[in-house]
């Protein structure tokens, strides 16, 4: 639970400092009154700011409300933090906030003429960071500021969302993520490709429907957060470069049910990839999991009921691969008219490659048989020309060192692959 | 969704068809009993023309079909045969194939099916 605002957690005690408006003033600070001071505010949630302001002899409190999710109780503005302050945004009652960190700025001056306030520094989904005043200002949850947001006088857009999701703790964002009737009210309110943006800024993780009763797996798929840590305690030093660039799981993937995964299924594949063969048919019937390949983010959508345990990983690895080889290898289908549905066999390969120690060492289950052809010929390479070759090629951007190993052949290879012409690839050696 | 196990017999079905495999599968016997691998459902088949064998099993649980797929891939391989295990779900699909080339590619074949198209 998030700590009150210091007003409603000093209400009913007997303060031990002068109050002023809003602002509380220490006449003479001692240590003790500091320290009394310093619990009244709570833990590190409230900043409490001394600084030398208001009275002379005296030292006024500078301080803000916690951190978290607020919404307008009344008309109200977010002001910069200029000299004067000048308005960044009107906001309407209802409007959703998000009280940040202040930075040790002063939370406590005066605006217009009507004297000194105290102030939380925020953003509004649309504007920000600048300062509101703590008076316009309720506690609420991620789910309430959301719904503010949909109640809102137009549809808000995903970045919107995204930027009042983006400041939440983890625990609101499980807690609205999992929270069915607001899910359905903002799939009502929202078009289905920003609701379908929302679900993986939200952390959206089903559990399957036919729920194990206990060991590995008895809460289904891992989480993209868990993803993350089993893919970096494995390869970590494979990783590292990847992990310094931002590339991770979590936020990446969503867990969904079936009007879900059929939603984000018809956008990628139907709408974007154009692949009218799909159009009436049922997601699941066709695959456990796809990335948004034809889409700006590719986000993961993974089947609540269907994959296994090493279905998050295997996807999840793609986000820390460089997109270099598997555009490549796109592009080389595309001039030679070989479908591909947005992936490659290289890239699944290698990637399937580096999926199953993790999911044997970190996830502690046996990885089944996927992509059981393109594994072959990835161990293959590895064995040929060295895990380091193959590591820096997959994560590192250095395809071509790779090709330069492999030598004058790899044009037939990297075709053939493609192809998915495993006679020709057991013949020569590469299964 | 499936929700039966009936259906999910029938996905799986769907996965192994001629369309997908280009394989003809005759009907015959899993390569153990359902209920001796804890399972509530399940089928087999052979194809024709090579030495490739298909095992299909539901559970109850979902990715319940781990446990016993390694003793099944040890057993296989113990006779002379290339296992190929996926599990989706509730269903385990379990293949093995013989030695020779064509039955390899066969099982190559029936591998890019059981767990779903390249998306």
């Amino acid at each position: 639970m998030r700590a009150r605002p210091v007003h409603q957690q000093n209400a009913g005690r007997q303060p031990p400092v002068r109050r002023a408006g809003s602002t509380a003033a220490l006449l003479a600070p001692t240590p003790a009154s500091l320290l009394q001071l310093q619990r009244l505010a709570g833990n590190a949630s409230v900043t409490a700011l001394l600084a030398g302001w208001g009275a002379p002899g005296a030292t006024t409190v500078q301080r803000q409300l916690a951190p978290g999710m607020y919404v307008l109780n009344a008309r109200g503005r977010l002001r910069s933090e200029g000299s004067r302050h000048p308005k960044i945004e009107s906001l309407r009652p209802g409007r959703p906030a998000t009280v940040l960190p202040n930075g040790g700025r002063k939370s406590a001056f005066k605006i217009g003429t009507s004297g000194l306030v105290e102030n939380s520094w925020a953003r509004t989904a649309s504007a920000g960071p600048g300062w509101i005043r703590d008076a316009r200002l309720d506690p609420t949850t991620l789910v309430g500021a959301l719904d503010a947001t949909l109640r809102g006088p137009r549809k808000p857009t995903a970045d919107e969302l995204r930027a009042v999701i983006a400041w939440a703790t983890p625990d609101e964002r499980r807690a609205a993520a999992a929270d069915d009737a607001f899910l359905a009210r903002a799939k009502k309110a929202l078009d289905s490709d920003t609701y379908l943006q929302v679900l993986p800024a939200l952390g959206v993780h089903r559990t399957p429907d036919r729920v194990k009763s206990g060991g590995p797996g008895a809460l289904g798929h891992p989480t993209g957060h868990d993803a993350d840590v089993a893919i970096r305690a494995e390869l970590a030093h494979e990783v590292a470069d990847a992990v310094k660039a931002g590339r991770q799981v979590e936020g990446e993937v969503s867990v969904v049910g079936d009007q879900d995964f059929q939603a984000a299924f018809d956008r990628q594949w139907v709408v974007a990839a154009g692949q009218k063969q799909y159009i009436g048919k049922n997601a699941w019937d066709i695959c456990e999991a796809f990335v948004d390949v034809n889409l700006p983010k590719r986000h993961i959508w993974i089947h609540r009921s269907l994959g296994d345990l090493g279905t998050i990983i295997h996807e999840g690895m793609h986000k820390y691969a460089d997109s270099l080889l598997r555009d490549e290898q796109i592009q080389l289908c595309n001039v030679n008219k070989i479908t591909h549905g947005g992936t490659s066999r290289l890239d699944e390969g290698i990637t399937e490659y580096f999926t199953r120690p993790v999911v044997v060492n970190q996830l502690k289950v046996p990885r089944a048989d996927y992509y059981a052809n393109e594994h072959k010929v990835a161990t293959k390479l590895a064995a040929r020309f060295g895990r380091p070759t193959l590591v820096n090629a997959y994560f590192n951007g250095d395809f071509e060192g790779l090709k330069q190993a492999f030598g004058k052949g790899w044009p037939v290879f990297a075709e053939r692959l493609e192809r998915s012409d495993w006679r020709w690839l057991l013949i020569n050696g590469w299964m | 969704m499936p929700s039966t196990a009936e259906e999910w017999i029938d996905f799986a079905r769907g996965r192994l068809s001629p369309e997908r495999t280009h394989l003809t599968l005759t009907d015959a016997p899993p390569v153990e009993a359902p209920g001796d691998l804890g399972a509530v459902a399940g089928f087999g088949g052979e194809a024709e023309g090579v030495d490739l064998h298909v095992s299909v099993y539901v559970f109850e649980e979902w990715g319940a079909g781990l446990a016993p797929m390694q003793d099944l891939k040890a057993h296989a391989e113990a006779q002379g045969r290339e296992p190929l295990a996926v599990v989706d779900g509730p269903v385990l699909f379990f293949a093995t194939a013989g030695p020779e080339q064509e039955d390899r590619l066969a099982l190559f074949a029936v591998a890019d099916c059981f767990s779903g198209p390249r998306l």
